[in-house]
């Protein structure tokens, strides 16, 4: 006989400190074993937690773009092995088989309780080097799968028994560039995943199942509680978000429009979004896998409401995605090419999103951030400090892009909109102690920041080289302007180049030329990212705020006349603001705006 | 007699410690007084001096008389400072082309969806920060020499600016300082007199934002610290005292003041940092084990530190607000919660206790401040924990009827549940946040807590310490009858500890012996030296040397001790890999035998052991408490159905050997003690207690 549990907000407490802590620690053995510069350093990875019928439990506060139904990758597990044993743990890097894309390698263990699956735990990192064609992690103009050339692991188990198969482990090494590291990597996220199942066992022992089938029930309609109150807030429509993507690599030669139907059900505290009205899968590498297209969803929704909100299948549900196979946002039909699903055109579904909840009114959403373009976040060569060993990785400098939002200008480090903000940055002597390269600036760029009541981050430049010996630069990214909100102008546009340091001429280069371009030690490449946009109208912004950023170099004393009305004394007076010439000047031009919205 | 004294300045309070010859402890405890801290100091040392009815002149002339650090000095002077940005105006001249080290700092963010808040602004403003023309490369050669004209320009401007002080941070300063150097002869030709801090000397550590930013903070500290230093000890000499005043620093030992005037940055944070040093000290006397997990529960936060094999843990990742210190600090966690902690629903329905505290205005509701919310100790009230007549040793009223009522209206209505199941659940969630701290730092540091004691201190480490401990399956608890002035304690109980390092690259596979070997002697050199400047004798003190290192392409460092001072030949390298093996398993589960070994730097811990005080041994009082029982008062406890009679001890008639059985309540001056059902008490030698479950 059963005794009857109940789970009061106590218990909810209690319990929910429990999955927290066991995230936790598999989190910290994955960051600190882990051997590539983007997990440890960067923390390009995650760890997460699934019933074992695939519902999402938690997932550690890690980068957005591994924020989305988990349970995706659970349920690929389930149906291609339906008779899963303890010990066994698969690996999963598929695309087609519910992950992200092929760079981010996953780990699936089920946990066992009495002979009962009961759980699945998954740790995800993303690796320097997946074995593509090329030796970059992510191929913009792969036509479909065999051109981008990546192993592609769907769902294979890689231990039995608590030991490697090492008929699995020696493709992953035959194949992938950097194989030590790679299989550092791998020990990290085993590591990882197996101290999860460890602790979910030790949970088992001491709450006995049914409690904890009991608590996941309140957890997961806890979820809905807080993010139908979330969802509730949205005025009721449908409201159509758009987001552009230039014409550039990989790209049909009018570019790539996305489109976003949210429809708001704020009575049942839900949203619809639909995404079926856009265009087909690409014969490139910039098609969102089904994950991705439901992380970015999500990150655009998320962006916008109480940050809180807890990330599990509860929460999710609220939001229901309607999307079609075939589609460039939606769930790709093999072989297309999903190499940069977290990058790129994800960053254009976040935004698409935002823009959508943004026109519910002004106060609501945000400006557009700037998906990530850098010339310098991957490299590969050789370095003759080490017997001329092959380097390749990825790493995270350079800051710029975030958007502005009501009440608060954009956050600097920003990176793009699948990181958020969330990686950490790499020390320039780190980067230079560890392959050849050496970097000549990284700065804030003036006068790049979308202007507005609130600004969006400004743009900064980079310079880099290879000191010795030719080297690999690609880029990825997005070109154009990104948008300012309610008034607010949009972010600069991205710009790079070439210095010949023989010469000391400079060669301009538009950003799509530079993709797999190998650069001579003698040619400094410089990259200069895009500001964020701006929020509401810069004639509104406060005066002393745009002295400040006068003061730090960050704005001319033209562009904060020109551009916010305000009136600035020289540099000997502090940049003092004018304070009656200010509201002569913004009366001024506001007149001259309302005539040129008339006209 | 002699006495050694320590004092702990805090934001309330300042708290002092005399110990004399045979361990008899003299507690003062005043307010604090900024923002001339000397003078409640002083008021302090009246107190006690009042105690012993003798002068402060005579006083101060038998501390001097102590040997070694006698007059020992913790304070939140620099932290206040930062805190409040009271700091210096400041200068910086960076390489060209990296003026934004401080403002883009190592990027990350805690929460990637909030986006309603500032990022925050450089330590040093942009304006102030100047970069000039020079390159050292990763090798720590010279790829572009330096442009003097612009140094020259660049101190110009910021004699316009009137900074106080100017701080030189270039790239790879601390592989080669020779421009750092030169920067600092133009400082004092342009601009005789004024102070100035080079990178290399402050914090010569790999990864510029770190190592900036420590410049940055130490420059901006020199001016207030040296003034409020130079102030004391005027103050102590004139008032009689002969000796040396020793400064804690964020390491948890102390250095001379002198020692601290060229290292200002160490006073930041040491406050906390000596809670483990009396952690560790009284879990070893009282118990003989030189691990511990110590804890510090007060009226608004929770401190938790891990104490292994007797080494005090140290981070370089500490962080005030959003700068980051670079240097080595007691590594501390700490959360929001405490007595003050606030019980809330959120939008889910979730109870959640914490992070948001009453404070000490309004404080709980029943402090009859006008607070209008249910805490942690209105909780601890109605659950019959905590004494209305006999509040912080009957020093302050408390209205019970508050706690009743505000706990009726924001919890138990809602949950439709008891006033003391309601109180009961708050204090469950409270606790549950502090097993949660514990179990984080217990992860970061791969131990299992099942085989420490848990130490407590702080005021209210007592009334939840046994539940927490049986969530975590721990068995045995010691918890200090003096809680409540933990750090000045542990002040008394600190060495002299100076930390010198250089970084020197080499790998393993291909090892530079003679380099590092010689960044070893250097180092060496410095600590011998930092010790003869303490006064000691040749050949005395204790050097311990490590080495920071990583597999290859790894990105983490860990700290793994040498077993000599140098690292001679093959057989001494093997060993030293093969501990980095071991320790890297011990905290990462994994290990890699064979692979070769980045090291990155050299370190070494100069200690002066100083002579402890000696801890007042009572006589054995045999096993019978019923000497200090005072009454009976109801308390809840849910393992007995709710509330018990329980009987009530007086702290300060306990005495050594006495067994307090569950459940019971202890009341001490500044603390009280809980004794759950599953635990029993005996009162040690030194009147602490030591709790095992059964």
């Amino acid at each position: 006989m059963k005794e009857e549990v109940k789970i009061g907000p106590l218990e909810l407490a209690v319990l929910s400190k429990k999955f927290e802590a066991i995230i936790g620690e598999m989190t910290n053995t994955v960051l600190r074993t882990a051997r590539s510069r983007i997990i440890s350093s960067a923390r390009d990875f995650s760890c997460r937690v699934t019933t074992s019928d695939a519902k999402m439990i938690c997932i550690a506060e890690s980068i957005p773009v591994h924020t989305g139904r988990g349970g995706l990758t659970t349920e690929a597990l389930n149906k291609l092995h339906p008779n899963l044993k303890e010990g066994d743990a698969y690996y999963n890097n598929s695309p087609y088989h519910g992950n992200t894309h092929h760079a981010d390698h996953t780990i699936m263990v089920p946990v066992f309780h009495n002979g009962e699956y009961v759980f699945c735990v998954h740790s995800l990192a993303h690796q320097a080097d997946t074995g593509n064609a090329i030796p970059v992690p992510y191929y913009i103009t792969a036509t479909d799968m065999y051109n981008e050339g990546a192993l592609d692991f769907p769902v294979v188990k890689i231990q039995e028994n608590y030991k490697d198969i090492d008929d699995i482990i020696r493709m992953g090494r035959m194949r992938i560039r950097n194989p030590q590291v790679w299989y550092g990597d791998y020990l990290a996220m085993l590591g990882g995943a197996r101290i999860g199942e460890r602790r979910l066992k030790e949970l088992c022992e001491k709450y006995g199942i049914d409690y904890l089938k009991a608590f996941l029930d309140e957890w997961q309609a806890y979820g809905k509680r807080r993010m139908s109150e979330e969802l509730s807030k949205f005025p009721k429509e449908t409201w159509v978000g758009e987001a552009f993507y230039e014409p550039g690599l990989g790209t049909p030669p009018e570019g790539i429009r996305l489109k976003v139907k949210l429809t708001t059900i704020p009575e049942e505290g839900r949203v619809i979004v639909d995404l079926t009205d856009n265009i087909d899968c690409q014969p490139c590498g910039l098609n969102l896998s089904e994950f991705t297209t439901g992380s970015a969803v999500l990150a655009g929704i998320f962006n916008c409401i109480d940050p809180e909100t807890p990330k599990n299948e509860g929460a999710i549900s609220c939001v229901e995605i309607k999307m079609r196979e075939n589609c460039i946002v939606g769930i790709p039909r093999f072989p297309a090419s999903c190499s940069c699903a977290t990058t790129s055109i994800f960053d254009l579904l976040v935004i698409a999103v935002q823009n959508a909840i943004t026109k519910m009114g002004k106060g609501y959403g945000m400006a557009e951030p700037v998906p990530i373009i850098n010339a310098h976040a991957i490299f590969a060569g050789i370095d003759p400090r080490r017997g001329n060993a092959p380097y390749v990785d990825s790493s995270v400098t350079g800051a710029f892009g975030g958007a502005a939002i009501p009440g608060h200008d954009g956050w600097m480090t920003f990176w793009c909109c699948g990181a958020s903000g969330v990686l950490r940055y790499e020390a320039i002597e780190m980067m230079e102690q560890t392959y050849p390269l050496h970097y000549e600036r990284d700065e804030v760029l003036p006068d790049t920041m979308g202007a507005g009541e609130w600004d969006g981050a400004p743009g900064c430049i980079m310079e880099v080289r290879d000191r010795f010996n030719p080297a690999f630069f690609p880029t990825l990214g997005v070109g154009g302007r990104f948008k300012g909100a309610w008034g607010g102008e949009d972010g600069s546009p991205p710009h790079s180049y070439v210095i010949d340091l023989r010469t000391g001429k400079k060669r301009e280069k538009p950003i799509a030329e530079m993709e797999g371009a190998t650069y001579q030690p003698y040619e400094l490449l410089g990259s200069l990212t895009q500001g964020g946009g701006g929020y509401g109208n810069p004639l509104d912004r406060d005066p002393e705020r745009v002295r400040h950023r006068v003061r730090e170099g960050w704005l001319s004393i033209e562009r904060a006349r020109d551009v916010y009305g305000v009136v600035l004394g020289s540099k000997s007076e502090q940049y003092a603001v004018d304070h009656e010439a200010t509201k002569k000047l913004r009366e001024e031009l506001r007149r001259k705006e309302e005539r040129e919205v008339k006209e | 007699m002699s006495y050694r004294v320590a004092v702990d300045i805090g934001g309330t309070f300042t708290d002092l410690i005399s110990v004399d010859d045979e361990g008899n402890i003299t507690i003062a405890k005043t307010p604090s007084t900024p923002p001339t801290f000397a003078d409640g100091i002083f008021d302090g040392l009246d107190e006690i001096c009042q105690a012993y009815g003798i002068s402060l002149k005579d006083y101060l002339e038998q501390v001097s008389s102590f040997v070694g650090g006698a007059f020992i000095h913790g304070s939140t002077v620099a932290t206040n400072a930062l805190v409040e940005g009271k700091t210096a105006k400041v200068g910086l001249i960076c390489t060209k082309g990296f003026r934004d080290v401080l403002l883009f700092r190592e990027g990350g963010k805690d929460n990637p969806f909030k986006w309603r808040v500032d990022y925050p602004e450089p330590y040093v403003p942009r304006r102030l920060t100047f970069g000039v023309t020079e390159r050292i490369n990763a090798e720590g050669e010279v790829e572009v020499p330096l442009n003097e004209g612009e140094v020259r320009q660049a101190i110009s401007e910021l004699k316009e600016e009137n900074v106080e002080v100017i701080a030189v941070a270039l790239l790879f300063s601390f592989l080669n300082p020779v421009h750092e150097l030169r920067i600092g002869e133009i400082i004092k030709e342009e601009w005789p007199g004024l102070p100035f801090k080079l990178s290399h000397q402050v914090n010569p550590i790999i990864r510029e934002y770190r190592r900036t930013s420590s410049t940055v903070i130490d420059a901006s500290l020199y001016p207030i610290l040296s003034r409020y230093l130079a102030d004391l000890d005027d103050r102590l000499v004139k008032a009689g005292y002969k000796g040396s005043l020793s400064i804690v620093t964020a390491t948890g030992g102390f250095m001379s003041v002198r020692e601290v005037e060229e290292r200002p940055i160490y006073t930041v944070g040491s406050g906390p940092a000596t809670g483990p040093v009396a952690g560790l000290t009284l879990t070893k006397m009282e118990m003989g084990r030189d691990s511990c997990i110590v804890t510090d529960l007060g009226g608004t936060s929770f401190d938790v530190s891990i104490v292994t094999n007797g080494n005090i843990p140290r981070s370089r990742e500490t962080k005030i607000d959003s700068t980051m210190l670079g240097i080595a600090r007691v590594d501390t966690k700490s959360i929001g919660a405490g007595g003050g902690s606030i019980a809330w629903f959120d939008a889910g329905g979730m109870l959640r206790v914490g992070p948001q505290s009453s404070g000490a205005r309004p404080g709980p509701a029943c402090y009859m401040r006008g607070g209008k919310e249910a805490t942690v100790t209105d909780a601890n009230v109605i659950l019959g924990y905590l004494d209305p007549d006999y509040f912080l040793g009957g020093r302050m009223k408390i209205d019970p009827k508050l706690s009743e009522e505000v706990i009726k209206e924001k919890i138990a209505g809602p949950l439709n549940m008891s006033l003391l199941e309601a109180a009961s659940a708050i204090t469950t969630v409270l606790e549950h946040n502090m097993v949660a701290a514990i179990t984080e730092i217990v992860i970061w540091q791969g131990v299992d807590p099942r085989e420490y004691p848990l130490f407590v201190g702080g005021g209210a480490g007592g009334l939840h310490v046994a539940n927490i401990a049986k969530e975590l399956e721990m068995k045995e608890i010691l918890i200090s009858s003096i809680g409540g002035v933990l750090c000045a304690m542990g002040a008394q109980y600190s060495d002299a500890v100076g930390e010198f390092f250089k970084s020197y690259y080499t790998e393993t596979r291909s090892f530079d012996y003679e380099g590092v070997n010689k960044a070893l002697e250097e180092i060496e050199e410095q600590g011998r030296d930092f010790l003869s400047r303490i006064g000691t004798k040749p050949g005395a003190g204790r050097l311990d040397f490590y080495s920071n290192s990583r597999y290859s392409y790894q990105i983490w460092e860990i700290t793994v001790p040498l077993r000599g001072s140098r690292i001679r030949n093959e057989a001494e390298l093997a060993q030293f890999t093969n501990d980095f093996h071991d320790a890297h398993e011990r905290i990462f589960a994994v290990k890699e035998p064979g692979a070769s070994l980045e090291c990155l730097l050299w370190g070494v811990y100069s200690t002066l052991e100083t002579t402890k005080p000696k801890m007042v041994e009572q006589s054995y009082a045999g096993e019978d408490p019923s000497a200090a029982l005072i009454g009976k008062r109801k308390a809840y406890f849910k393992e007995l159905g709710g509330l018990v009679d329980t009987p009530l001890y007086k702290g300060d008639k306990l005495g050594y050997g006495n067994k307090i059985n569950a459940p019971a309540v202890i009341l001490e001056e500044t603390s009280t003690v809980v004794i759950s059902p599953g635990w029993s008490a005996t009162v040690t030698k030194s009147g602490n207690y030591l709790l095992e479950s059964k």
